[in-house]
């Protein structure tokens, strides 16, 4: 099976496929206000007439050059190219003043690329082992899996605890519109036949990550854009600073992978979790900022470890693991394939040849950003009020082409416009797409599972697995409710 | 901010009101423990609560800093470029995918390109290249249904 797998996707189709994916995705997210979502979001509706391999390729190889590209931009503009790279500008732009820039660009591509492969390494050893326990699973673990996901909304709140669950909540109840669960009345319609099947997912996000970042730049005046001098020779560094490196690379690597397999948290957070211990375990927390090497080596792995890490409740669960895997999630259904732990039994080809693919967009990355430096750094040049509107264009074939109909795309708009102004009530967007995908989840198996308990709400406590889960969660209510308390505490004793 | 957070505490009231008020509308039966109306009504109760939370940190918290304005020449911007996506939408199905959207983006260039430079020949190239080369692009290799109006 895992070598039909690879076979599948060693065809000249698929890994020019890989190979596109791959290099757009770089130049998604090495410009800054295009982000991999988006540009995972906008590729979706083209592979709806390829073979579910080449299109499910095709959006890893997006995916993996998105998270990587980031870098160019946090490198040579001190502009993070995508959230996950905010860390990387902290070190890379400093080097790159100082005339530096190959040697930060280089090791952010290498430890991109390491960070990646490390991250499948784990997911093709850990994702067969869950997705066996999670064969077992039902409404009850589900629910339970869907309620501690939730408690993720905390850590992606930004300033403001009560927005971030405002935010959740939106999300939450967006999906209510349509037929409900289990009995299929249509709720909240408001008599439009439309409004029957409910929101499509896709336009939700295509909106919320993409038409609103199209207001939010109208609403600024463009600054030029002018990218450091830079000059790569080998790979940039010396043996000894990789060598140097080792420690850092291997922490920072398993704080991507493993934050990266909780549910809702992308590697933005990871990058800023490693780079806070990178900073806290060095010998000199005092350069970091200045162009220390450690921390671009920390951001990178651990942005770059988290896609991996992203992948495993997606293909063990069918639950994403950030942003973008919520649009892959999309990716899988659109052809019929519903991530979880049967896939691995019905569809063990299709996930070896997702495997392999991953290994050729990380292998693409690292070769395409070495070799095609010229060609990015061209297009971050680009000025936005050319990209954008075509962009947009983008954005409405993109969301058309979901289903034939007009209704998806003012859908799409909507999201736009309320994205736009979530963001000048500095509301966080992300809580709601966490709340749009876990609502269903955790409405649909706590019916089913109350129907199978006959009503009673104890087997959600007394299934061990189930159990588990559900202290864990109240745990980290209680945990992050007297931290929250404790520091409200202080801020009253500095007044 | 604090302006802008009453308000939104007073939105979030006012939506869990409405929420359940609607909620009465869904028909609903549940022979086995809770029916349809179960999440909407437990999210409603969740907007008052959290909009009441949002009252009380305004009104509890500590004195808001005067703001610093923010300049808002361009606030028309958004509004103008708002308006231009909703005609472009409108117009899509009789119009035709290649025609609206070279329309759109030769406007919505003209919107956010600096005001100084303008260089109206070059943004007709880019917008006309641009639709043409998308639409041959997504129909023609990726096989998308995209309207094609007049022209189709």
């Amino acid at each position: 099976m895992i070598i039909e797998g690879i076979l599948s996707v060693l065809t000249v189709k698929t890994i020019s496929l890989i190979f596109g994916g791959t290099v757009l995705g770089i130049l998604f997210g090495s410009i800054p206000g295009i982000t991999v979502t988006m540009g995972v979001a906008l590729f979706l509706p083209i592979t709806f007439s390829m073979e579910p391999v080449e299109g499910l390729s095709l959006l890893m190889g997006l995916y993996i050059g998105g998270t990587s590209g980031g870098l160019i931009s946090a490198v040579l503009l001190n502009i993070p190219g995508t959230p996950a790279s905010i860390c990387t500008c902290f070190d890379g732009a400093p080097l790159a003043q100082q005339g530096k820039a190959g040697k930060a660009l280089g090791l952010g591509i290498v430890y991109s690329f390491l960070g990646g492969m490390f991250s499948l390494v784990v997911l093709f050893f850990i994702s067969p082992w869950l997705a066996g326990i999670a064969l077992n699973f039902a409404s009850y673990e589900y629910f339970s899996i869907g309620i501690f996901s939730l408690t993720l909304v905390s850590t992606m709140s930004g300033k403001s605890f009560v927005k971030g669950l405002f935010s959740a909540l939106l999300g939450f109840s967006f999906t209510f519109i349509g037929m409900a669960p289990i009995t299929a009345f249509p709720r909240f319609t408001f008599g439009f036949k439309q409004l029957n099947g409910g929101l499509s997912l896709l336009p939700i996000l295509i909106g919320l990550f993409a038409v609103s970042q199209l207001f939010e730049s109208s609403n600024k005046d463009e600054e030029e854009v002018k990218p450091v001098e830079y000059s790569i020779k080998g790979f940039g560094f010396s043996f000894k600073e990789f060598l140097s490196q080792k420690w850092n690379f291997l922490r920072s690597a398993l704080i991507g992978t493993g934050v990266g397999i909780l549910p809702g948290l992308g590697g933005a957070i990871c990058s800023v979790v490693a780079y806070g211990v990178a900073k806290k375990q060095s010998k000199y927390p005092e350069k970091f900022g200045t162009g220390a090497i450690d921390g671009i080596v920390a951001s990178e792995t651990s942005n770059n470890a988290s896609t991996g890490g992203a992948l495993v409740p997606l293909m063990t669960l069918g639950i994403p693991g950030d942003n973008t895997t919520a649009i892959l999630l999309a990716g899988f259904m659109v052809h019929g394939i519903t991530p979880g732990p049967l896939l691995f039994e019905n569809n063990g080809v299709l996930v070896y040849g997702i495997f392999t693919a991953l290994v050729l967009a990380n292998i693409f990355m690292i070769i395409s950003e070495f070799g095609g430096m010229r060609l990015f750094v061209k297009v971050l040049k680009v000025p936005k009020h050319f990209l954008l509107p075509i962009v947009l264009t983008l954005c409405v074939i993109g969301s058309y082409g979901l289903n034939n109909r007009m209704f998806d795309v003012w859908t799409m708009l909507f999201f736009g416009i309320l994205g736009f102004g979530m963001k000048k009530f500095e509301i966080p967007s992300t809580p709601l797409l966490l709340g749009a995908i876990l609502g269903p989840i955790i409405e649909t198996e706590l019916r089913r599972g109350l129907m199978r308990s006959k009503g009673s709400f104890l087997p959600f406590f007394t299934e061990p697995i189930s159990g588990v889960i559900l202290t864990i969660t109240i745990l980290v209510v209680l945990f992050s409710a007297i931290q929250t308390l404790r520091k409200a505490n202080l801020q009253k004793r500095a007044q | 901010m604090h302006k802008k957070n009453i308000g939104l505490g007073a939105f979030s009231i006012i939506l869990g009101v409405a929420m359940y008020l609607a909620s009465f509308g869904i028909r609903d039966f549940a022979a086995v423990g809770v029916g349809a109306t179960f999440f909407p009504r437990l999210a409603s109760l969740g907007f008052v609560i959290l909009g009441a939370l949002l009252i009380l940190q305004v009104l509890r918290g500590p004195k808001p800093l005067p703001e610093a304005k923010s300049p808002t020449k361009r606030n028309y911007s958004i509004v103008l470029s708002m308006v231009l996506l909703v005609i472009f939408l409108a117009l899509l199905e009789s119009l035709g995918y290649i025609i609206c959207s070279a329309l759109y983006i030769f406007f919505q260039i003209l919107i956010l390109a600096p005001e100084k430079k303008k260089n109206y020949v070059l943004y007709g190239i880019i917008s006309v290249i641009s639709s043409l080369a998308t639409y041959l692009l997504f129909v023609r290799v990726f096989q998308v249904m995209i309207p094609s109006g007049i022209l189709g």
